[in-house]
């Protein structure tokens, strides 16, 4: 029951936008006139609009992608402009169908007028995400051409066979347009990841081939996936509902069409997380001015004797720290590539608290980089006991609001020391083998009755070995110089 | 199988990992490229500090990845491990990680036994040079002795950490010091390098406490700590754990094992998380194995620990030693993974779908809230029946009922039928009895039949009546116009059917209306025949109230009859019944039908039909009443009587139906059972009497039929119980015959000589003693009981100078309470001398078997003592003297005053007033009494000497059978002494 939960959170806290946007529909799909186009009955105007809003948010390429030792172009601008492309591409579906469902021309012509803009926003953004490898192969420029008269061929039947479309023997339309609806969500997925990608990415890895040295094979799950499972999805949801859905049941639809984004389109794990270790102190530093009153019994003591985790003062000192994400899956099983070099593994730096990083979560299993894991090994900072010369050095993590903060009772009189100090204080003492921080955690190290403080900061996570590398790592002189 | 080594490469001890995925790649790059010979023939010692792979060799096949290989040089005392906390042998983690990282199931060539399990090995080394300083150091050499032969080094080992410092201060980047990855390209081997450091000390063998100076044994010896690692994967998830192997304590054992051997040796598939440490006691000290065999001349004792960078042992103790787990990856492939990631998203959205749909319809269905109350919405002005013109349905509807009701039935066009001259006949009268009666007709098998013959033109009249009126008012449509029957082209009949169950042409209004009018008809139907039954009971059975005497226990006999009849019964019903029987059927409005109105009359009343039938009747002359007007239209002019026997019944008593053998039957025990030609609610023909019921009610259940009103009363009175005979099932066996038994049973229940059961359901107590009772003078033809009740008599009760002196029912009752042997005895008889009641009371004829006769005892003896010269012995005074004072105490019983235990005081009170009493008195109430006066002494003694001795005595002896039968009776046992 916990992984479950567990899962269930993480899935809710990874697709928040997704959520949010769902939300945003919910409320915008009372406000839409019922005559309005958007408002069709059978509901292919608003799930494409829920598509293409998805598709601004999370849309990524369906494969492999590129080599992963290749390093890719930024483009800011050329992001934008393919982000707008993709976009537009449901819409360039939408007319296409609904041009063929009423043979209307004009709208098979507003079809393609989109799709030449499509184009003209993908050719502005060709340098984003390039890479440096071109192998030679197949034409882009054909295979995108093949693709699109296939898919305008294929939607114009469809929308044809769902609208125009009559045969003596059978009352009313040759499909019903659930199953043009359905049909062009799962068309729609698969032309929009099947865009973000590139065909040099595909011949990049034909041409490396596999780690186990057996050739490429093209993975064509996902697309499968992405075609038919919202698709086939989709018409189930529409016989659950009676096949009765209309535009009431618009939410219903959008929300499919999210959940399925969420699936397709998932959001990479990153790498590492930079954090930082701010150097605080107390904010007053010392016994507040003696009140002319007594204070009551039920208010604790404060001043030196007491360290208030949430009373502290930020000086100008941080010392930057990039901690990894240890994945809960393996790099080299899920994309099998044979590297284009030697490959240099970067040296993980060491810190002086110990190995630290951000362990896979031990319910879930998943990766997570929210709890940094330390394990307290092979260090002399603690206590060292040497011939002549006793050391005694502290750590402690204060968490001022541990699990479960909330829902304590309240501490009634004479009961100071709070049953939360318990979980708010960490000790690191010689026998500690593990420890663990979250954003917000303060860590305090003190040797020979003088301590130093420092915040930490969970920052933003990485996703590229570039990045990774190029960070400027820990030294030791930033933690040790204490006293 | 034998076992290489491959390296070294380059180790640092704070990136173990990639330490080794850089050295897997290599190697495992050499076995993917077919050099496997190559690294064989290319075997490492292992003497340089590093990090080695070990490989696994199988006979001719290619060589294979087994595990890792650590030596540690100078370092070590910088970077390695120092001790506390960790309890987790160190380095494996990192080493098995890379293992993982590399994907060792797939991409690495593994010595694996086993699809999908491996069992790498995990060896950490320190060298001759550093073992020999180690706190626990190889056994069979001299600790460290420095150049002036001290023992031990305690400054060089202490400072070990020191030593660290000392370095990182000295070195420019604190990193690069850490990575021994130029190690290839030193001459010197490591051990040198680290005793150049360390000092001049020596190694030397010596055979001091304990060690062992076996010359087979290298003088090279190292410490070691072999490691065992299992890594699993399924579909799912990969696993991995490592233990240290412990070694078995050598003891003074110095053979040298091969290495390859132990290993093999100590490799277990099973999982050592659960095994390692365990069994080992807290303080057990550290132990070293037997020395291994290791290349490069040199031995390695495994240890059940590890080296601290300061040459210590850790942990403290080999049960400290915890087995390590390295963190569970998922190797699932990721499209399983996203294909189950898309169907529980969509069965997920599925059931938010469903749950939505489900809370919405809940949500919106409306929940009624209480209001103010809203006042009945007022009558609507006109319904609109077959017409929008209401008024002229109604008055044809009337006109439609009142012709099919006349009494000479309905032969032709009337009212607004097709073909009618007569206009519409406009009448106020109360329709509702009238329609009543139409709809009723169907009980009894009359349907409207015009069409002579054909069964299916067979409809209800009622019906016919409704369905005729909405006909004429629609204007005589055709298709509803009877396809059979008696139509013509003058006079059309409309088909109920098609009016009211065709479920084309069928008008619903005016199946609402028949529907309304049914419904009202039927409730008024069973509250009128309640009523009708109510008053047959009355007229066949007790009287009203009012009366005294016997016409009072009448009156109560029907109450209690009604009252026992009604259990069960519905309210509504039983206050109908009760009207019937107190007020007989006279009532003019069915809202008093069953009293005063109530409120289904309320509810009836707002029926708006059925009040429009009501009409507004002018009273002309004498109303007729409801019910003879209902039974006019249910059974016409000449009733046939096929109808149930309570609506019989009421035709006999109504004199339509005429008589239904009227007078009186005979019945049970010679009794007659009046049968009523009229209703008498007062009880003019009723059978007042309980004895004349229950031998009615008897006969009935035999099978005895006295007419249908009988029947509905007997039916009626099925809870009734019979109270005759009172005491005990009668005897005809015996000399006295059933009916004078029956007679006895009342006297002696009336008068409390026995108990009865059925007494308190005896009402009629007064009626039934006086039709027992005969007080007349017996005449001269003897009764021999033919044709009548047997009642009971006095044979005799006068003095032939005198005449017959009528006797009281007391006395008559004390006679044959004697002669039915009802007085209890206190011997063996009530009577003197001991004689059978029998022979005292005589029989009127011989064979008669009835009581009291000339020719008994108690008769003889009267005659002889009312005349001289006869016999006066003391039996014939007793006879006489029994008579007389039973019919005294008898007396006392009947007049009701006293009490059980005053009945002797009284009756001897009386017997001093008998004595005091003059015999003229005395004769003209009590013949049987003056006989025996003269013997009777105020003071109670006899008259002993005189010559009526014998008589006197006889009397006395009677006087006291009398009393002491008193003294049984006032201990309230009957005569039997139950």
């Amino acid at each position: 029951m916990r992984r479950l939960v567990g899962i269930l959170a993480r899935r809710i806290r990874d697709n928040l936008d997704l959520i949010m946007l769902w939300g945003a529909l919910v409320v915008a799909q009372p406000m839409i006139p019922v005559d309005h186009f958007l408002a069709r009955d059978d509901l292919t105007a608003w799930l494409m609009l829920t598509l293409s809003l998805t598709a601004l948010l999370r849309a990524r390429h369906l494969g492999s992608g590129p080599h992963p030792m290749l390093t890719q172009r930024r483009a800011p601008f050329g992001a934008l402009t393919r982000r707008v492309a993709l976009v537009l591409v449901p819409w360039v579906l939408l007319w296409w169908y609904l041009g063929a469902w009423s043979l209307a021309p004009a709208m098979m012509g507003m079809g393609f007028v989109l799709l030449l803009g499509v184009i003209v926003l993908l050719s502005m953004g060709r340098k984003h995400g390039l890479t440096a490898w071109n192998p030679p192969g197949g034409s882009a420029g054909v295979a995108w051409f093949v693709y699109t008269v296939f898919m305008a061929a294929v939607l114009g039947m469809l929308g044809w066979l769902c609208g125009a479309a009559s045969l003596p023997w059978i009352h009313g339309s040759v499909l019903p347009s659930w199953m043009g609806m359905a049909g062009m969500v799962g068309v729609g997925f698969l032309t929009i990841g099947l865009l973000a990608g590139r065909v040099r990415n595909r011949r990049q890895r034909k041409t490396a081939g596999r780690r186990d040295g057996k050739p490429y094979r093209p993975d064509l799950f996902p697309a499968a996936l992405a075609l038919f499972g919202p698709s086939v999805g989709l018409a189930l949801l529409y016989q659950i509902l009676g096949g009765l859905m209309d535009f009431s049941q618009a939410y219903a639809g959008a929300l499919y069409v999210v959940v399925w984004a969420a699936v397709l389109w998932q959001r990479p794990d990153p790498i590492a997380r930079a954090c930082v270790l701010h150097e605080v102190v107390p904010s007053g530093g010392g016994d507040k001015e003696a009140k002319a009153s007594a204070l009551g019994f039920d208010r604790p003591p404060e001043g030196a004797l007491r360290f208030n985790p949430i009373r502290t003062k930020r000086i100008l000192v941080m010392h930057p720290w990039l901690v990894p994400v240890r994945q809960a899956r393996i790099e080299k099983l899920d994309d099998p590539v044979r590297p284009l070099w030697a490959q240099h593994t970067p040296l993980m730096p060491h810190h002086i608290l110990g190995e630290a990083c951000f362990e896979p979560n031990p319910v879930t299993r998943a990766t997570q980089w929210d709890v940094l894991t330390i394990k307290m090994g092979a260090r002399t900072d603690v206590s060292t006991v040497a011939a002549e010369d006793a050391k005694t050095r502290r750590i402690a993590i204060l968490r001022a609001y541990p699990r479960g903060f909330f829902r304590r009772r309240k501490v009634r009189t004479y009961r100071w020391e709070e049953e939360g100090l318990k979980e708010s204080l960490q000790v690191i003492d010689a026998t500690t083998e593990r420890a663990t921080l979250m954003d917000g955690d303060l860590l305090v190290l003190s040797a020979e009755g003088v301590a130093r403080a420092f915040e930490v900061e969970l920052g933003a996570p990485l996703y590229s070995t570039h990045e990774f590398e190029s960070f400027r790592a820990p030294q030791l002189e930033d933690y040790v110089k204490v006293g | 199988m034998s076992y290489s080594l491959h390296g070294p490469f380059p180790f640092d001890v704070n990136a173990v990992t990639t330490s080794a995925r850089g050295a897997l790649g290599k190697v495992n790059a050499a076995l993917e490229a077919g050099l496997g010979d190559r690294l064989l023939e290319t075997e490492s010692y292992g003497e340089e500090p590093g990090l080695y792979l070990v490989l696994r060799s199988d006979g001719d096949k290619e060589p294979r990845i087994a595990g890792f290989w650590v030596v540690f040089g100078v370092g070590y005392f910088d970077e390695g491990v120092t001790g506390p906390p960790d309890r987790h042998p160190p380095y494996a983690r990192g080493l098995l990680d890379a293992l993982t990282e590399e994907v060792w199931w797939r991409n690495l060539r593994v010595a694996s036994d086993r699809k999908g399990v491996f069992l790498p090995v995990v060896i950490l080394e320190w060298l001759p040079s550093m073992a020999v300083r180690a706190s626990l150091y190889p056994p069979g050499v001299h600790q460290l002795v420095d150049d002036e032969g001290e023992d031990e080094l305690p400054d060089e080992i202490a400072g070990m950490a020191e030593f660290a410092d000392l370095e990182e201060d000295e070195g420019d980047d604190w990193l690069g010091d850490q990575v021994l990855d130029s190690v290839e390209d030193d001459d010197e081997p490591a051990d040198t390098e680290i005793v150049q450091q360390l000092g001049e000390v020596q190694v030397e063998l010596s055979e001091d406490e304990g060690a062992t100076a076996d010359e087979d044994v290298p003088t090279r010896r190292s410490l070691m700590t072999v490691i065992q690692g299992k890594l699993t994967h399924d579909s799912i998830t990969h696993h991995g754990e490592y233990w240290v192997v412990m070694p078995a304590d050598s003891g003074a054992d110095s053979h040298v094992v091969p290495i390859e051997h132990w290993v093999a040796g100590h490799l277990k598939r099973r999982s050592g998380r659960k095994t390692k440490g365990k069994g080992e006691p807290e303080d057990a000290p550290h132990r070293i194995g037997p020395p291994l065999d290791l290349p490069g001349e040199r031995v390695g004792y495994p240890l059940s620990g590890w080296v601290t960078r300061s040459l210590g042992m850790w942990p403290p103790s080999p049960a400290n030693v915890h087995a390590g787990v390295l963190t569970d990856r998922i190797v699932q492939s990721r499209w399983q993974s996203q294909a189950l990631m898309g169907i529980s998203s969509t069965l997920a959205v599925f059931v938010m779908v469903l749950i939505v749909s489900l809370g919405v319809r809940v949500a919106t269905v409306p929940r009624p809230r209480p209001t103010a109350v809203v006042p009945p919405p007022a009558a609507q002005p006109a319904m609109s029946v077959c017409s929008a013109d209401h008024h002229k349905f109604v008055t044809e509807f009337r006109c439609q009922v009142a012709q099919f009701a006349d009494p000479m039935g309905k032969t032709g066009p009337v009212c607004s039928d097709l073909g009618s001259e007569n206009p519409v006949a406009s009448t106020t009268e109360d329709l509702r009895p009238l329609y009543c009666g139409l709809l009723d007709r169907e009980q009894d098998g009359w349907l409207g039949n015009f069409s002579g013959a054909d069964a299916e033109g067979l409809f209800n009249f009622a019906e016919l009546s409704a369905s005729q009126a909405c006909f004429n008012v629609l204007g005589h449509p055709h298709p509803y116009t009877q396809p059979t029957g008696y139509n013509s082209t003058t006079w059309a009949l409309a088909d109920p059917e098609r009016f009211l169950d065709d479920p084309d042409l069928r008008i619903q209004s005016l199946v609402d209306l028949v529907d309304e009018l049914e419904d009202a008809c039927e409730v008024y139907r069973t509250r009128m025949e309640h009523r009708v039954e109510g008053a047959v009971l009355a007229t066949h059975v007790g009287a009203a109230p009012g009366g005294a005497g016997a016409a009072g226990e009448a009156a109560e006999l029907r109450q209690r009859l009604i009252n026992g009849s009604m259990v069960g019964t519905a309210e509504d019903a039983e206050r109908c019944f009760r009207v019937g029987a107190a007020d007989g059927l006279e009532v003019f409005e069915y809202g008093e039908l069953c009293g005063e109105p109530d409120s289904v009359v309320e509810r009836m009343a707002r029926k708006k039909i059925w009040m429009q039938l009501a009409g507004s009747p002018i009273p002309i002359g004498e109303p007729e009443g409801l019910i003879p007007r209902y039974g006019r239209a249910r059974f016409g002019s000449n009733p046939s009587g096929d109808t149930t026997n309570l609506w019989k019944c009421h035709l006999a008593l109504d004199g339509q139906l005429g008589s239904l053998a009227a007078g009186a039957r005979p019945t049970r025990w010679d009794l007659t059972v009046p049968v009523p030609d009229r209703y008498d609610i007062t009880g003019g023909q009723a059978i007042r009497s309980q004895v004349v019921l229950d031998a009615a009610l008897l006969e009935f259940e035999e099978g005895m039929a006295a007419g249908t009103c009988w029947q509905v009363v007997d039916k009626r009175l099925d809870q009734y119980a019979t109270v005759h005979p009172l005491i005990a099932d009668l005897d005809d066996s015996i000399w006295i015959s059933t009916e004078q038994q029956l007679c006895g049973q009342v006297c002696a229940a009336f008068y409390q000589v026995e108990g009865s059961t059925n007494a308190g359901r005896w009402v009629t107590r007064d009626g039934d003693l006086s039709r027992c009772i005969s007080t007349s003078a017996p005449g001269e033809t003897p009764d021999l009981g033919r044709g009548s009740l047997d009642r009971l008599r006095v044979p005799w009760n006068g003095f032939r100078s005198t005449g017959w002196v009528e006797p009281s029912a007391a006395e008559v009752c004390a006679f044959n309470l004697i002669a039915q042997d009802y007085m209890p005895a206190v011997g063996e008889s009530y009577l003197v001398g001991g004689k059978a009641t029998a022979q005292w009371a005589g029989e009127t004829a011989t064979g008669s078997r009835i009581a009291g006769g000339q020719d008994g005892l108690a008769t003889k003896g009267a005659e002889n003592m009312s005349s001289y010269g006869r016999s006066r012995s003391s039996n014939t005074c007793g006879y006489v003297a029994a008579q007389c004072f039973t019919g005294s105490l008898v007396d006392i019983i009947d007049s009701g005053r006293y009490e059980r235990y005053e009945w002797r005081d009284t009756w001897m009170d009386r017997l001093v007033s008998l004595a005091n009493a003059t015999p003229v008195t005395i004769r003209n109430y009590s013949p049987w009494c003056q006989l025996v006066q003269p013997y009777l002494h105020p003071d109670g003694n006899l008259p002993e000497g005189e010559i009526d001795f014998p008589c006197a005595s006889g009397v006395d002896q009677a006087l006291r059978n009398v009393e002491g039968s008193i003294r049984i009776l006032a201990k309230d046992t009957n005569a039997r002494g139950n």
